[in-house]
């Protein structure tokens, strides 16, 4: 184990990958000598000399060569420098990376890493603050992962890349810099298994990324007031972990599901939905969401906060149920 | 359309209504908001009204049975409407659901296919089914009344089942008496079990302490007879320390405290019960905001609780809410300290006894004081000895400078 930071950790769950598999590159906006505009590809332009390349600034042509080449063999790993910006490249990612595979019977394959770091709180307004992983969950053909601690950044990462389908990685502007311990060499997580960060009885708190910290914050909290709260990170929204997800219902009957996207149409309307169909029967309250608002993020400080998800909202939703 | 009378819920803790009487026969005619029965809760004796215009169709519910909120009463319809169903048309099985001619449902005509739904959730209800209890006979303690999990179990825990669920389990007051060679039973139900059922609830959770003391009560007596001689309403001695009990709350938040399932309410604000016997037995009012009221408020308020709880008035919201009780017993002037019983889930109470003009020393000298006997109970699961007794310490402060309470 070693202590570093989920940027760190995704850079190293790369450089492990492009250590292991030749056909593994880096492309993107300044990724390479500047080591991108987050700093998580840092250090791997004299790593690997001519695998980690600086694009023009062109999401469409960063994403749309990205599929050629992973189609034609290689494993492209690219970053969009926000991901505001994937609406730029949307056409290459949902009717080409996703449906490749299907429409040509499984002879072509498309094993690319989409990149992109998401989320809010840095009062960097409406069109770099976003949370749109629903786009993505919403596309048959495309797999969603969103980290939440450094570990799971490097083993999620290199699950991503050995995956032989267009995988959406997408990373949260406030985790980067959080640190924690990260074993060390290669570290695989499978895709689609959920982890119980904590525990509890009383209620579920399905949460991801960023959001599972405020989960756990608030799970602290009710503990104190005699609440045990069980925080289910789902890691990969697609494949879901819907087993781990009932079985935690399973056992306190509650469930509140916290998603810093805003309210309509999130993900979070899925989950409710899943429990809902498959897991009827366990629910002794009604299912609560915990999102933003519906509106675009905004650029004032004070006002993005009330947008925002936070540990009060999660525990009035919390003691709503009892 | 034939439209249904049901239990109504009078009160957040009330589970059963007792029917006292039918002011209205089968076949008369009915406006809606006449007064058709009396039911009795558990402390107080309300009436019910007509729901809708026509004609009482059918008395579902006999009088002295108990049953539970949202169990159906009688049915008022249109003249020569049919109410169909056996259950209904059957005077035998009382709180079963009819099945009204116009809804025309398969199903056995539980109250969630007639319209009145019962919220429960979807866990309760398939215990409810597992265990073969009809939920419809639960009270709901979830949030809007939604029947949870811990319901159904504590209802099968508590023996119920559908089967018992509609058979009247007692009968409340005003009760039959029988006669036997040498006494008679009286059935323990209605308010005298209310009150049983809360004291002995009140024993049995709470590890209670009792603190005893008596201080002089001249300062207080005089500011009374200062005020008296302007007030329009006179004020009493429970006025007054109801006011200055409520003023040491607001002082002493850790006082001001409830014990509720698995946490501590620190409540915000200060309402202080008042125990009041009538001849039913015994109900404790609720002086809303006691703290911030004047005395002549509390004074007036106090009468016109009492007046109305001797007369079976009070509306259950005004016995619900209370942050602490005062009860004075002094009147009676034959006690001077004793050990009232916390009422849950309160954490403490004020029992006061008589007043005594008793020698004290002051200053060195033997004097004659008036001296009143306080009582103080606490729970000391979320109360602890040395904040009781400086809680306790303040009340006498107050109670020889009583002015501080008022300014």
């Amino acid at each position: 184990m070693k202590k570093m930071t989920y940027a760190e950790a995704i850079r190293d769950g790369m450089r492990v990958e492009m250590q292991r598999d030749a056909n593994v590159y880096i492309a993107g906006e300044d990724v390479g000598k500047f080591g991108g505009c987050f700093g998580v590809t840092a250090g791997l332009f004299d790593e690997f000399p001519g695998r980690v390349l600086d694009t023009p600034i062109s999401e469409t042509a960063i994403v749309g060569h990205a599929v050629g080449a992973a189609a034609a063999g290689l494993r492209p790993v690219v970053e969009i420098m926000f991901i505001d910006f994937m609406g730029v490249c949307m056409d290459e990612l949902f009717n080409q990376a996703a449906k490749m595979r299907y429409m040509f019977g499984g002879k072509a394959k498309v094993p690319m890493v989409v990149r992109t770091p998401c989320g809010g709180g840095m009062t960097a307004s409406a069109q770099h603050s976003q949370c749109i992983e629903a786009w993505f969950t919403h596309i048959p053909g495309i797999k969603t992962i969103m980290p939440s601690t450094p570990a799971d950044a490097k083993g999620l990462m290199a699950a991503a890349i050995r995956d032989d389908n267009p995988v959406m990685y997408i990373e949260h502007k406030q985790l980067l810099a959080m640190s924690g311990e990260v074993p060390e060499g290669e570290y695989v997580i499978p895709l689609g298994k959920a982890d119980i960060k904590r525990a509890g009885s009383d209620v579920t708190i399905v949460a991801w990324s960023w959001m599972v910290h405020k989960a756990l914050a608030a799970a602290e909290q009710l503990a104190k007031e005699g609440i045990s709260a069980e925080v289910v990170d789902l890691r990969t929204l697609v494949p879901l972990d819907k087993e781990c997800i009932l079985q935690s219902v399973a056992k306190t009957n509650r469930l509140v599901v916290v998603n810093e996207a805003v309210r309509t149409s999130g993900f979070a309307g899925e989950i409710a939905a899943i429990v809902v169909e498959e897991g009827f029967d366990l629910l002794d309250a009604p299912i609560v969401r915990v999102t933003a608002l519906d509106i675009p993020v905004p650029f004032n400080a004070k006002l993005e906060a009330v947008y925002l998800p936070n540990e009060t909202k999660i525990i009035a939703a919390v003691k709503s149920l009892f | 359309m034939a439209v249904e009378i049901t239990m109504p819920k009078m009160g957040l803790s009330m589970v059963t209504g007792t029917i006292v009487k039918w002011l209205k026969n089968e076949g008369d005619a009915v406006s809606k908001g006449d007064i058709i029965l009396e039911v009795m809760t558990d402390k107080l004796t309300n009436t019910i009204d007509a729901p809708a215009d026509g004609v009482l169709l059918r008395i579902v519910a006999q009088e002295e049975e108990e049953l539970p909120f949202g169990a159906l009463l009688g049915v008022i319809g249109m003249e020569g409407e049919a109410v169909q169903g056996a259950k209904a048309a059957s005077k035998a099985a009382p709180a079963a659901e009819p099945v009204i001619s116009e809804t025309k449902q398969a199903d056995s005509g539980s109250r969630e296919v007639t319209g009145n739904r019962v919220k429960a959730s979807p866990l309760a209800r398939k215990l409810a089914k597992e265990n073969n209890v009809d939920f419809t006979q639960i009270t709901g303690t979830g949030p809007s009344g939604r029947i949870v999990r811990d319901d159904v179990l504590a209802f099968i825990a508590q023996g119920g089942n559908s089967q018992q669920a509609s058979t009247p389990k007692s009968i409340g007051s005003p009760a039959p008496i029988e006669e036997q060679e040498n006494f008679t039973l009286t059935p323990y139900a209605g308010m005298r079990k209310a009150v049983g059922d809360n004291m002995s609830l009140s024993w049995s959770v709470a590890p209670k302490v009792n603190y005893h003391v008596s201080t002089d009560l001249s300062a207080l007596l005089a500011l009374r007879k200062t005020i008296n001689e302007e007030a329009q309403v006179k004020i009493t001695i429970t006025d007054m320390l109801v006011k200055i009990v409520a003023v040491a709350l607001r002082m002493s938040p850790h006082i001001n405290i409830a014990l509720v399932d698995k946490n501590i309410r620190n409540y915000k604000e200060v309402h202080v019960g008042v125990a009041v016997a009538i001849s039913q037995g015994l109900v404790v009012p609720v002086v809303k905001n006691a703290d911030i009221k004047t005395i002549s408020q509390i004074s007036r308020e106090i009468k016109d609780l009492s007046l109305r709880a001797r007369d079976n008035q009070l509306g259950m919201q005004e016995m619900r809410g209370g942050t602490f009780t005062v009860t004075n017993i002094g009147a009676y002037q034959s006690v001077d300290w004793f050990t009232p019983i916390i009422n849950q889930p309160e954490a403490a109470i004020l029992g006061v006894g008589r007043t005594v003009d008793t020698p004290v020393v002051e200053n060195g000298e033997i004097v004659i004081k008036p001296m009143i006997g306080l009582s103080l109970s606490f729970d000391h699961r979320v109360i602890d000895g040395a904040p009781a007794a400086e809680f306790l310490g303040l009340l006498l402060k107050l109670i020889k400078k009583p002015y501080q309470a008022l300014i």
